[in-house]
């Protein structure tokens, strides 16, 4: 009698497990719907007024708003997106670079820039008297990507180095230095200034000198006429900044070049044009110098290993420097844990497989060097979440505690195993007790 | 269970009150103190109070087919979702699975199983009208629901017997038929239950209505007096329980699997001792309590029929020697 009973126990049991699983497909269903929908949606926009498809360079409109519809139509792309605009009072021509691929979770982007006059007097004043100095506000708003703004000015500027400032208690603080180039404009010399945005919602400052007079025009003349100057001079040239960018710049060209003979006979300028900005911007990103000036010889060789050694490296460095300042909130089974410097692992530069990301570089790390991770997989995100490294796990700091990650010092607003990394990459996994805000992330200030 | 005597249990017969806090104390000690010597101390006081109110091949039975596996499946699943702790085993895509986190799933699993045994004993004990009694006046439609709830599983089960029954005679039984038909007997009895349980629960409700429950100065069916032994009782479970309390304060009962194993009061101690000591004491005392009143039962038993000069097959042949 009573296995009966246990027999048909199981069967309701059986059928309420089918009717589970019938709910379950219907949710993916449901699922399959959304995304659809959400095809629908880019379709539907590529047809609107307002928001077509964006192309590789785009002019912004009044507002500088770019809308989310807009940004989804780049997003995961392969290539750069240029935004464009000129301030009509300054007359610089301001450009915004994204890397489509880095945009994994597109949201709004506001993209108008100000250059504010008021306060850059004082600001060239407290930064022993620079020369230039140079407002720009950035709109209060969250990155959809790590984005590169240059400014086209509309004279030539009398300096060869210029940093990124921003205001700490009234005095200007580095955030990063800013790469200089020029550029002909209706016949006449003008200077161009790019730097990357890592954050929003202020007033940030260009403050710059000039250090060696003579070397500027030399470089800036030669890379403006052409652009296949032979790299035995542009190596030759001394140790001032200027030089060794453009230097490292051709030496990149060529190397893209060698690469691809087949599409470089055509569009070879310009792919050089592109390529030199790239490795100038990244040179001046590390703030290391080139070897250039040691190897002059073997300039190929010096190269092929270059890139050789470079193509699959990244940085990775987990910190909990934020924990000394919130001890009181720490869980008291998580004391050990602690590290006394607040570093788990100093920063090491480590090798990856191309098409790995972000959470795979870490689990490998960390499993290699017995780091103890935990994560979990997010199906409404499709990507892993980070608990807890080295026991310290979410909310043992309080409520608002917790990993983050950043990669360049952008901190994305996607999950880890969504983010591929890249070379030369600096992976920083923080943890917060403030939501991200005692990291640097500005999530949460800069939302709606 | 129709073939053994019902035997009468001391502790059952104690006031309800006395009863209901004895359970309390006793689940939630084992529900949330982790600690392995409370629960091991638990466990054996449970198992053993569980066989002497519902007899051995119940208990194993049960144990064995529904209690165990579950534990077996908690004590994996844990350490697979849950990867703190600093003895790795092998690792997974989503981290180590590690020593302390299958060890906290063993522990997990068998607070589980240890929380069954006592409610399965609860169940016994705590009868729906001493619930009624003791809660009846306080929250009269939450002691009610309760009751019901309690009683829900036993009544459905029985229920059922008759239902199949009488499906059976009509040649609808899960049983019969092929499989679609069988599938659709099955669901015809199920579908009668669930009618035959919502109408039972308002018929339930409507008849207490009827009868004035909850009313001021409405009496309990069975009334229960707090006599002397009840006192008593009182007084060595809360002595007993005091003893533990303070050793809880000192961290004898302190446990953490996470992220590094540490137990508090082991090895034992002079400190440790005497709370395991006490902690055993009221785990078995329902169990104790029972030999000792038999014990006494037997003993009187013997004497009056000594003094009544009864012969040997007038006697129950328990107190034959």
């Amino acid at each position: 009698m009573r296995r009966r009973i246990v027999r048909t126990l199981t069967s309701v049991l059986l059928a309420g497990m089918m009717l589970f699983a019938a709910g379950c497909d219907f949710s993916t269903n449901s699922g399959k719907a959304a995304k659809w929908d959400q095809q629908a949606g880019t379709f539907s926009t590529k047809h609107e007024k307002n928001g077509d498809a964006l192309k590789e360079k785009n002019e912004l409109p009044g507002d500088g708003i770019i809308t989310k519809a807009q940004m989804k139509t780049i997003a995961g792309r392969d290539g750069s997106y240029e935004f464009y605009s000129e301030d009509p009072d300054t007359g610089i021509t301001y450009t915004w670079t994204y890397e489509g691929e880095k945009i994994q979770n597109p949201i709004e982007q506001k993209m108008k820039v100000r250059f504010p006059e008021e306060k850059t007097e004082k600001v060239k004043e407290s930064a022993n008297h620079a020369t230039v100095g140079l407002g720009v506000a950035l709109e209060k708003a969250n990155l959809a990507a790590p984005a590169k703004l240059t400014l086209s000015l509309p004279e030539k500027l009398d300096a060869d180095s210029v940093v990124l400032c921003k205001l700490v208690d009234k005095k200007p603080a580095k955030m990063c230095g800013v790469s200089i180039g020029t550029d002909t404009k209706e016949g006449k010399e003008i200077t161009t200034l790019s730097f990357p945005v890592l954050e929003m919602g202020d007033t940030y400052y260009l403050v710059g000198g000039k250090t060696k007079a003579d070397e500027v025009d030399e470089v800036a003349s030669g890379e403006a006429v052409s652009n296949q100057a032979d790299p035995g001079k542009a190596s030759s040239g001394e140790k001032g900044t200027p030089a060794e960018n453009s230097g490292s710049g051709q030496r990149a060209a060529k190397v893209t070049e060698d690469t691809s003979p087949g599409v470089g006979s055509t569009q070879g300028p310009e792919k050089t044009a592109k390529g030199s900005v790239d490795i100038r911007d990244r040179t001046a990103g590390n703030g290391k110098s080139d070897q250039s000036n040691k190897d002059d010889g073997n300039a190929g060789n010096a190269q092929k290993d270059r890139t050789e050694k470079t193509a699959h490296t990244c940085t990775i460095s987990i910190d909990c420097l934020t924990i000394s300042a919130n001890s009181g909130k720490l869980n008291s089974s998580k004391k050990g844990f602690v590290p006394k410097n607040g570093w788990i692992l100093s920063s090491k530069t480590v090798e990856y497989t191309p098409g790995e990301t972000v959470y795979d570089v870490l689990y490998r790390v960390c499993r290699e060097r017995g780091i103890q991770t935990e994560a979990s997989y997010t199906p409404a995100y499709s990507s892993y979440y980070v608990e807890g490294i080295h026991q310290l796990y979410e909310f043992d700091v309080g409520d608002l505690s917790g990993w983050m990650y950043s990669v360049n010092g952008w901190f994305p607003n996607y999950g880890c195993s969504k983010y591929e990394v890249s070379d030369g990459d600096t992976i920083a996994w923080r943890y917060t007790c403030d939501l991200g805000r005692d990291v640097g992330d500005q999530y949460w200030e800069n939302g709606q | 269970m129709s073939g053994t005597r019902r035997r009468a249990d001391a502790f059952s017969e104690c006031h309800p009150a006395v009863n209901f806090f004895y359970f309390l104390i006793v689940l939630l000690v084992s529900m949330f103190l982790s600690h392995p010597v409370l629960l091991g101390i638990s466990f054996f006081g449970g198992l053993c109070y569980s066989v002497r109110l519902r007899g051995r091949r119940q208990v194993v039975k049960f144990n064995l087919l529904f209690t165990l596996p579950a534990m077996v499946i908690v004590a994996f699943v844990n350490p697979a979702f849950n990867h703190y702790g600093v003895t790795f085993l092998f690792y997974l895509k989503t981290g180590p699975v590690t020593l302390e986190a299958m060890v906290y799933g063993v522990v997990l699993a068998s607070m589980m199983f240890i929380a069954v045994l006592w409610f399965s004993c609860f169940n016994e004990v705590m009868t729906t009208d001493k619930f009624v009694y003791l809660f009846g006046r306080v929250i009269p439609a939450l002691s009610l629901v309760l009751s019901m709830a309690f009683r829900f599983v036993p009544r459905f089960e029985a229920q059922l017997h008759v239902i199949r029954k009488g499906q059976k005679a009509i040649g609808r039984d899960v049983r019969n038929g092929n499989v679609l038909q069988k599938i659709r007997h099955g669901i015809t009895i199920l579908s009668i239950m669930i009618t035959w349980a919502l109408e039972n629960a308002i018929g339930t409700s409507d008849s207490m209505r009827a009868r004035g429950y909850g009313m001021k100065g409405r009496t309990a069916f069975s009334l229960f007096r707090f006599d002397a032994r009840d006192g008593k009782v009182s007084a060595v479970l809360a002595a007993l329980f005091s003893v533990c309390l303070i050793g809880f304060h000192k961290g004898v009962a302190s446990a953490q699997y996470n992220p590094v194993i540490r137990i508090g009061g082991l090895p034992l101690s002079g400190q440790s001792l005497p709370v395991y000591a006490a902690w055993a004491g009221i785990c078995f005392f329902p169990v104790l309590m029972g030999l000792w009143e038999d014990h006494t039962f037997r003993k009187l038993e013997a004497m009056g029929n000594r003094e009544r000069h009864l012969p040997w097959y007038l006697t129950d042949g328990r107190a034959a020697s």
